[in-house]
């Protein structure tokens, strides 16, 4: 059960991530590439934004609906059993997904460590080391959500 | 020395709250303590993001337990770590002995030499995990572990 609601609202979130990025940056690229020229019409932005953003608010709003419908304090109760578990779970997943979809924040703090090294930080098979390490972290991290 | 794999205690339960005459840091030193290390040899730029050897130290302060493990990893930047196992599914003991896989992951806060982080360990006994300080970056490695009773 932890499992599909971590998956579900991590899911909306990425999807509102890219509803914010199209009406910021005016173009369809995905949030995590690098950002593009603006491309879009003002009625073309809105309406390409509205394509995740509403999907996005739907399925938070339905988890809300879910959270204030159903017992509160079993879901409290849960969380206070299950705290450790839940921030270490997020925590992977979070630095998994990073990894993947930015490698490039990921090298940068690895750079940072290691000063004296030519990371070669636009290298791309550099990238897919850190993207396979990242798949690695978020499928230990969903994982870790399923044991709960 | 007796293989850990007989300890019967169980260690680490999950989120157990300090006893009320036990102050929190004493909890903590109760709790089994994990040096993990990666020596990424081959790959894109050997020394820091590569493949290689891993191994690591385990000690159990409840139950004595010394583990050594050896292994295979890959890491970006995070190739040393040490922290403690918080909670874990079962007993801990079975957990550090025997094969097992392990990732984990370091921030550069507050420092890249030195960032907190997190690490999972997981085998057929359960799965234990913990808050880390280690390098900034992330790993993972599997590796096979011996445990010894000291005392």
């Amino acid at each position: 059960m932890a499992l599909l609601i971590v998956g579900i609202f991590v899911t909306a979130c990425l999807l509102l991530l890219q509803g914010i990025h199209v009406m910021r940056r005016r173009n369809m690229r995905p949030f995590f590439k690098s950002h593009g020229e603006p491309s879009l019409s003002s009625g073309a932005k809105i309406a390409a934004s509205s394509l995740y953003t509403i999907p996005s608010l739907a399925i938070i709003g339905a988890l809300v609906f879910a959270l204030v419908k159903n017992n509160r304090e079993h879901l409290f109760e849960w969380l206070n059993r299950h705290a450790i578990g839940l921030v270490g779970g997020l925590f992977l997943l979070a630095y998994g997904l990073l990894s993947l979809l930015r490698p490039d924040v990921v090298l940068r703090w690895v750079a940072s460590a290691y000063p004296d090294y030519d990371l070669g930080e636009r290298s791309s098979s550099v990238e897919q080391f850190v993207r396979v390490l990242g798949a690695f972290l978020f499928a230990f991290g969903l994982f870790i959500f399923k044991t709960l | 020395m007796a293989i850990a794999a007989q300890a019967t205690q169980t260690t680490s339960g999950p989120a157990i709250p300090p006893a009320r005459n036990d102050s929190f840091f004493s909890y903590l030193l109760k709790k089994p303590w994990v040096v993990s290390w990666i020596l990424p040899l081959a790959g894109p730029v050997p020394d820091v993001i590569g493949v290689g050897p891993a191994g690591g130290v385990a000690w159990n302060p409840r139950t004595h337990n010394l583990c050594v493990a050896f292994g295979v990893g890959a890491s970006a930047g995070h190739n040393a770590a040490i922290g403690l196992l918080v909670t874990s599914s079962g007993n801990v003991d079975s957990m550090l002995s025997g094969w097992s896989i392990s990732g984990g992951g370091n921030l550069p806060f507050p420092s890249p030499a030195a960032g907190l982080g997190w690490q999972v360990l997981a085998n057929s006994s359960g799965v234990a995990q913990g808050a880390t300080v280690g390098v900034a970056g992330l790993s993972g490695s599997v590796t096979w572990s011996s445990c010894a009773n000291l005392w």
